[in-house]
């Protein structure tokens, strides 16, 4: 009795299942064959969909790029032979820190990315990985294919520096190799040598203290700094994450030293700008760094 | 939809833009309705809606955060959340429509130096990219 109706269970589980799966192949070709999907690149994807490209793209990236062996990225020539290549091949579809993509980057679906903050979201290896390798369903292509890796890796280089390069400082770049005396661009500094202050900011500054100096000086009338009471200013950028915010005021990398120097004196750091001089001094400029940049 | 973006920053008028694809149709009577409503849905889409679309396809959201746009956002520059509010664009101009789609159509000839590049966006789209951003409180 038990058994015959276990074995009816299965039976009917079975069935449902057979149906089910017709119907879904059943459906999916009426819909492939209708022409109904919207191909154009113009139309987003839907959420789920992206949210499984990217997780893919990642988890894949991630684990194909294991073990690649980096060269050293900090050398100035393979820095400069990068950045010839990176105008060659990125500026169109991922622009420059004040170079804008071009028609074809913007009609691209998806979006490809600005590179100035990639080094928060790749590290070396996985981005030489996908200069070389391209990307499936993101239109990435393979750069590797027919040429040696030494230019994917000068490219790498680059876009690892490229995380520190004004607006302003890649004009210069630009300006220095298509200069026709090759001694100018021989003579440019392609490797960064200021100091962005992370150590001094772990030295010199406290969170806590930062904290109380924003709600003092009044930062919060202006701008919405999560964690500090009555900070809920709308006239300036939220604050919120700037651990992740790349560019300062527009015009300068967001890093501790530059943030400081930005907060004693704002007008001498970006003439016409709206922000005042709220009168921190450079001691009390470190603690409010170091409070921001635990924002995230 | 994007010839209707082109219809609606020349106020064109929303049926002369559906009346440019008769093939679907044609194609089976039983299509025509569903036709019918999903062409006017996407032609009745209003200012704010276009411009949402807009600040995706040009990645305006892959270096700010705009709430509502579609795709991945990013951290480059400000977050544009609360836009209606904000007092000035850039740290250098009022924020009033007009000085945002000035701002938008050529960054570098208002703050030199800066990050933000000129995408190429008419006047029009921009237009449409404002309409949206100011409604965000």
């Amino acid at each position: 009795m038990l058994l015959t109706h276990k074995a009816t269970v299965w039976k009917v589980s079975l069935v449902t299942l057979l149906v089910a799966a017709v119907i879904g192949v059943v459906g999916a070709t009426v819909y492939i064959y209708s022409g109904f999907y919207d191909i154009a690149a113009a139309e987003p994807h839907t959420g789920p969909v992206r949210s499984v490209l990217r997780t893919t793209a990642r988890n894949s990236v991630e684990r194909h790029a294991r073990g690649v062996e980096i060269p050293n990225l900090a050398d100035a020539k393979l820095i400069r032979r990068g950045f010839e290549l990176y105008q060659e091949l990125c500026v169109v579809c991922h622009g420059a820190p004040g170079v804008a993509k071009s028609r074809i980057g913007i009609g691209m679906n998806p979006n490809p990315p600005p590179l100035e903050d990639a080094v928060n979201y790749w590290k070396a290896e996985e981005i030489y990985w996908i200069i070389e390798h391209g990307l499936k369903m993101a239109g990435m292509p393979a750069f590797g294919i027919g040429v040696s890796p030494h230019n994917s890796w000068a490219l790498t280089a680059f876009v690892m520096r490229l995380s520190s390069i004004t607006p302003v400082e890649y004009a210069r770049m630009a300006a220095a190799v298509s200069d026709p005396d090759p001694r100018v661009a021989e003579a440019f500094s392609w490797t960064r040598h200021e100091d962005p202050g992370w150590t001094t900011l772990l030295a010199r500054g406290d969170a806590e203290e930062g904290r109380q100096l924003i709600r003092e000086l009044g930062c919060g009338t202006c701008h919405r700094v999560p964690g500090v009471l009555g900070a809920t200013g709308r006239n300036a950028p939220p604050l919120d994450g700037w651990s992740r915010r790349h560019y300062l005021a527009g015009i300068q990398m967001n890093t501790p030293a530059l943030l400081v120097d930005w907060l004693v004196d704002p007008l001498a750091f970006k003439p016409g700008t709206a922000m005042p001089d709220v009168g921190a001094s450079e001691t009390e400029a470190w603690h409010i760094a170091r409070y921001l940049y635990t924002l995230d | 939809v994007n010839s209707c973006v082109a219809m609606r920053s020349t106020s064109a008028t929303p049926t002369r833009c559906c009346a440019a694809r008769p093939s679907w149709a044609l194609r089976s009577r039983i299509l025509t309705i569903p036709a019918l409503v999903v062409g006017l849905a996407a032609c009745t889409e209003s200012r704010e809606e276009l411009g949402r679309e807009l600040l995706s396809t040009y990645g305006c959201v892959s270096c700010h955060q705009i709430p509502g746009a579609v795709g991945l956002q990013g951290w480059v520059g400000p977050s544009l959340e609360g836009w209606r509010e904000r007092r000035y664009i850039a740290g250098r101009l009022l924020n009033t429509p007009d000085e945002l789609v000035r701002w938008i159509v050529d960054p570098p000839a208002i703050s030199p130096g800066t990050a933000m590049p000129n995408l190429g966006v008419r006047e029009g789209e921009a237009g449409l990219m404002t309409a949206y951003l100011f409604t965000l409180e």
